[in-house]
């Protein structure tokens, strides 16, 4: 009990709460602009976490990430243009209630199912976490490298439009994170003489010109244009809270189970979990033919699904380092600046830590109820916000926490050429995630890799020995194989289908 | 699509032999097998891999695809004013690289902020108006609550 006291004590601080509640608030307005996604705004957030405690700052990151999930709620209602991809999955379902006026009911669904999906993820992320962690403590580099392969493989063959496309992205990301001194070696690698890049590609400004320049590219390229919104009065947002859990408790158990699973997964997110919920609920409901329509009941299911998974997405991200997503891709970039490097030892060397982003965790879901009330009343003034002018003032931000990473022009540099990249990337299809999943991962897999091939003297077949790397193994082959199998499959059935 | 994955691919194949072959010169650690350049060559193998497989599977897709049905890419909607604004927008970055040293942060940036508005159509005087707001925040937030040392300028240093 004394660690929980403890954390209690770490939490209970001005600084931690006030940098919650800020980047709470950042998070539902950045999320909420139709456009601004939540990646975009744990990147603009990290520069300043750069300046703050290791607490502060892993609490800030994680409101802000909850936040703006569930605030990219209010343009996919309203206008029909999801907010993140989170909410992609029923951004037509929610439209057409708001078309039917019904725009009320379909956002007090997504907050209230949001927080309580969230504080479900946290559930089982306070239960699952420290147990996974004692399983962890026995992995060696084998157990290791096939985790990190799997992190990578999930992200790409999951849910990924092309694989091919996502695997270029991928490699992209392992090969600049492979720029630098910093190598099992210890050789300058890709330097061309330069010093500056013999620490390595900065690993913050990359990330801003991944996704926040990239996008401010975008609008510049295209034209930025505003949207008209259908319905302007949004009424009592709490009108139908009753009623709905009394109905559809079954769809939101659903929904949180599903969507925590999903997120527990290495490199399955938020996402995902919100398109594979609204596929389940349409097929088990008694009224399948009200999808589309405008109908709660796949939306709560979804909904749950997506913050859950959120929850769900730190398990493996706190216990073995292994990001879920694209968020915690960049928050265990951030952990480990911090000096914190997550894995099992965390738990046990400093549980009071652990304990204290758990509270964060339930601090944010409940903070998620007013904010997001008083962001959907005020939702026409959020969506309002022209872009032409908002886009320059991304830009100025994020030359500004670039420069202030270490002082430096070269910060901009980096922040300018990963920008022009991502967006390059972004107009050809190629998915900007796994590129900066590589970065993260890159040094993990590349020392992983490396030390097992040195211990087991350049076998290949050592990493199949123990047991628990000998099943990863087999299963991130499967993953890998997995479209060359649907293919064969889809090919032997192809002829049947014809004939018939 | 199909034109553009078959130069995307060709264009991650050079890249990749490039990088193989710049590995080679990395130094080997004296009794170990594993050096420096045994990661970089495996990703860029798998590199270069993925890109022959892109520009192969398009081209096998352009033999069945009739001429002129291809499917819109989204770069070809760009107008030649889209391209010029973009250019200007990264002009604008690299200005604030090369002289906020010399002009100082709040001027750099006035000239970012104000000439990014402007090119996407924000009247000038809200632009400044805008702009003027966002740089004392941004100094506030930076300079006051972070210390971050913004460039001060030596033209009109402040």
């Amino acid at each position: 009990m004394l660690a929980i006291e403890k954390a209690v004590g770490l939490v209970a601080t001005p600084s931690v709460l006030i940098s919650v509640f800020l980047a709470s608030v950042f998070g539902i307005l950045i999320g909420a602009i139709p456009g601004l996604t939540a990646t975009m705004a744990i990147a603009l957030l990290v520069p300043f976490t750069f300046f703050m405690d290791p607490l502060p700052a892993v609490g800030a990151m994680i409101a802000c990430s909850a936040m703006a999930i569930f605030a990219g709620d209010i343009p996919s209602t309203l206008l029909r243009i999801p907010g993140t991809p989170a909410s992609a999955a029923y951004t037509d379902e929610a439209y057409a209630m708001t078309r039917n006026g019904q725009a009320e009911t379909a956002l007090g669904a997504n907050l209230m199912f949001s927080a309580i999906g969230g504080l479900f993820g946290t559930a089982v992320l306070i239960v699952a976490a420290p147990a996974l962690a004692e399983v962890a403590l026995q992995f060696s580099s084998f157990e290791y490298f096939w985790l990190a392969v799997l992190g990578l493989t999930c992200a790409i063959f999951i849910g990924a439009v092309s694989p091919l496309k996502g695997l270029i992205s991928l490699f992209i990301g392992l090969l600049v994170s492979t720029i630098g001194l910093n190598n099992p070696a210890g050789v300058p690698r890709f330097t061309f003489g330069y010093t500056e890049l013999m620490g390595g590609i900065e690993f913050i400004p990359a990330m801003v010109g991944l996704f926040a320049v990239s996008e401010v590219l975008r609008a510049m390229v295209h034209g930025a244009i505003d949207l008209p919104m259908t319905q302007r009065k949004i009424g009592n947002l709490f009108a139908n809270w009753g009623k709905m859990v009394k109905t559809y408790w079954r769809q939101q158990l659903r929904g949180n189970t599903l969507g925590t699973a999903i997120g527990i997964l290495p490199g399955a997110g938020a996402d995902i979990a919100a398109w594979v919920a609204y596929a389940l609920s349409k097929k088990m409901s008694r009224t399948p033919e009200k999808y589309g329509k405008g109908h709660v009941e796949g939306i709560i299911e979804s909904t749950s699904a997506n913050n859950a998974a959120l929850g769900g997405a730190w398990v493996p991200a706190l216990v073995f380092g292994i990001p879920g997503d694209s968020i915690t891709a960049i928050v265990i970039g951030v952990l480990f600046i911090k000096g914190l490097n997550p894995g099992p030892t965390l738990f046990i060397n400093n549980p009071e830590n652990i304990y204290a982003v758990f509270l964060i965790f339930i601090l944010a879901n409940l903070f998620m109820i007013p904010l997001g009330w008083a962001a959907m009343k005020g939702a026409g003034y959020i969506l309002r916000v022209p872009r032409r002018v908002l886009m320059p003032l991304i830009l100025g931000f994020s030359i500004v926490g670039s420069f202030a990473v270490n002082n430096a022009t070269y910060g901009i540099v980096i922040m300018l050429v990963f920008g022009v990249l991502g967006f390059l990337m972004e107009e050809n299809e190629i998915p900007v995630a796994p590129c900066i999943l590589g970065i993260v991962l890159g040094p993990l897999v590349e020392e992983n890799f490396v030390t097992s091939m040195i211990k087991s003297n350049g076998s290949f077949l050592a990493f199949f020995e123990r047991p628990i790397a000998g099943v990863l193994g087999v299963f991130t082959i499967l993953v890998v194989l997995s479209p060359l199998i649907s293919m064969v499959v889809r090919r032997m059935r192809g002829p049947a289908t014809k004939t018939a | 699509m199909v034109k553009s994955d078959i130069i995307i691919g060709l264009i991650l194949t050079v890249l990749g032999v490039a990088v193989i072959l710049h590995a080679q010169s990395f130094p080997d650690i004296p009794g170990q097998e594993y050096g420096a350049a045994v990661f970089p060559v495996i990703a860029a193998s798998a590199l270069a891999a993925c890109g022959l497989l892109l520009a192969f599977k398009a081209l096998r897709r352009r033999a069945t695809v009739p001429e002129g049905v291809d499917v819109a890419h989204s770069m070809a909607g760009i107008t030649p004013a889209g391209w010029l604004k973009g250019l200007a927008t990264i002009a604008l970055a690299l200005f604030y690289c090369l002289f906020s040293d010399q002009l100082g942060y709040i001027i750099a940036m006035g000239l970012v902020l104000v000439g990014g508005m402007m090119l996407l159509g924000v009247r000038w005087w809200v632009a400044i108006l805008i702009s003027a707001i966002a740089i004392f925040a941004i100094h506030e937030l930076f300079v006051v609550l972070m210390r971050v040392p913004l460039p001060r300028g030596t033209i009109i240093p402040f």
